[in-house]
């Protein structure tokens, strides 16, 4: 029996599995949070991003929201400079999205457990980042 | 920066009317319109007229002043230094880990995970040292990081030393370079060799340009006859109306178009600037700046140069008539800096 593992995915709204998932990290608008415990899927939550209103360093706000929530890994989304190296030192484990269009969180989390998104060791992108 | 040291070095000079020098300006608001060119130029022009002359390339992004002076700055007799901003350094003998620094953080470059301590992304920090204003507990220490390099070259020409302020590229804060720039020329040890501080501005008409202007006696811009160079100077103007400034205007390549006749007389209209003369397109000016030599030291006689040296005459004179003014002015000037300063 292991640990719950709590995933978080980039969301363009707050409905849960159902919203449909960004792969923007640091500027979406909701982080939904989905706790999983011996591969099942036991509680679901909703955060907003503090991240998207903020003028600069808006990786490294999304990763401090969702580190202060317990979050172990990441799910769908582009990660700039900042924000792999935030979310490294956070260690929460980064992973990609699906090739289809606009997935829904419930098709990220169904992928990761079945072990189809493939683990990011570093940035995916160039940093949008300037003073 | 040491306040006391800084409140020295406005006194010295306001209370002994001692010799700090003039400082000219060279912008223009749009890139490319000749302002490094006229700069470089009015420099040599003025050592050779022997002024002694810093010349201050505070294009920082771009300084390239030498290569119209045909130097090169891994020239033995260059000095360069690197230019550094604090950075926080994290105590962990001091720090609780409360997350006070990580809140207060308004560029969001300092991370606090839960029972973790605090660390910080160098590139997202502006130096603004509020982080370890706020920490209850002393645990922020202070380091530095470089973001750029200043070249001192002395003697390029007899009487004309070049000061380069270089931004680290991929480095935002080159208003800091500036700044440090600013503050190198009012040190008595360097101000007090000079007879004339030139400085050669950034394109744009932000804040880099804004400092620059503050801190100058007297103002030239040079525009060329397009809109974009009438739309750019228009940016100039209206910065230098917000600062409350005058400035004199060149117009380089003046025969570029036919435009650039009504373009002038446009522009001498306008109250807040003073039109000096035009330069014309010459090939013999292109052949000079495309070998990185002063045209103005080419001993052939030609139409630019002639255009030239006669503006020239008349800085010069603006600047002896003035020159007991601005050298009050000069530290007035500097004094409002550093009260904008303190301000920060």
């Amino acid at each position: 029996m292991s640990n719950p593992l709590k995933i978080a995915v980039p969301s363009t709204s707050d409905e849960g599995l159902k919203a449909i998932s960004t792969t923007r990290f640091g500027r979406c608008p909701y982080f939904t949070i989905v706790t999983l415990q011996n591969g099942e899927i036991e509680s679901v939550s909703v955060i907003q991003n503090q991240g998207s209103n903020a003028m600069g360093g808006a990786g490294p706000v999304a990763v401090q929201s969702i580190a202060e929530e317990g979050v172990n890994a990441i799910l769908g989304a582009n990660y700039g400079p900042n924000a792999a190296n935030a979310l490294k030192q956070a260690n929460i484990r980064m992973y990609s999205t699906l090739s289809q269009d606009n997935p829904k969180v419930k098709d990220l989390v169904t992928a990761y457990l079945n072990n189809q998104l493939e683990e990011i060791s570093g940035a995916t992108n160039p940093g949008h980042h300037r003073l | 920066m040491n306040e006391e040291q800084s409140d020295e070095k406005i006194s010295s000079h306001t209370s002994s009317n001692s010799s700090f020098p003039p400082i000219l300006a060279v912008t223009g608001g749009k890139g490319g319109t000749g302002k490094t060119l006229i700069a470089t130029n009015l420099a040599v022009t003025f050592s050779k007229n022997n002024f002694k002359v810093l010349l201050v390339d505070c294009d920082v992004e771009n300084p390239n002043s030498y290569i119209l002076l045909g130097k090169k700055l891994d020239d033995e007799s260059v000095e360069s230094q690197s230019i550094d901003i604090f950075v926080p350094k994290f105590n962990k003998n001091a720090c609780v880990k409360c997350g006070d620094c990580q809140k207060a953080c308004y560029r969001h470059a300092i991370l606090q995970f839960p029972d973790h301590f605090p660390s910080v992304m160098p590139h997202l920090c502006s130096g603004c040292e509020v982080c370890q204003k706020i920490c209850s507990y002393n645990a922020i220490d202070s380091s530095y990081r470089p973001i750029g390099k200043k070249y001192y070259y002395p003697q390029t020409y007899e009487g004309l030393d070049l000061l380069v302020g270089e931004l680290t590229p991929s480095e935002a804060l080159s208003a800091h370079i500036v700044e440090h720039l600013i503050d190198e020329v009012q040190k008595p040890e360097i101000y007090s060799k000079y007879d004339l501080i030139i400085f050669d501005s950034a394109p744009g008409a932000h804040c880099d340009v804004e400092k620059i202007l503050n801190a100058s006696d007297m103002v030239i811009s040079i525009t060329e006859p397009t809109p974009f160079g009438e739309h750019d100077l228009n940016r100039i103007l209206e910065l230098l109306e917000i600062i409350d400034k005058n400035s004199y205007f060149i117009i380089n390549r003046a025969n570029l178009t036919k435009e650039g006749e009504d373009l002038s007389k446009r522009l001498s209209s306008y109250e807040s600037i003073e039109y000096l003369g035009s330069v014309d397109v010459d090939k013999t000016l292109m052949e000079d700046y495309a070998l990185g030599e002063p045209f103005s030291l080419d001993p052939r006689t030609f139409p630019a140069k002639t255009q030239f040296l006669e503006i020239f005459e008349q800085i010069q004179e603006i600047l002896t008539e003035e020159f007991l003014k601005t050298k009050k002015s000069s530290n007035e000037n500097l004094k409002k800096q550093k009260i904008r300063e303190g301000d920060k």
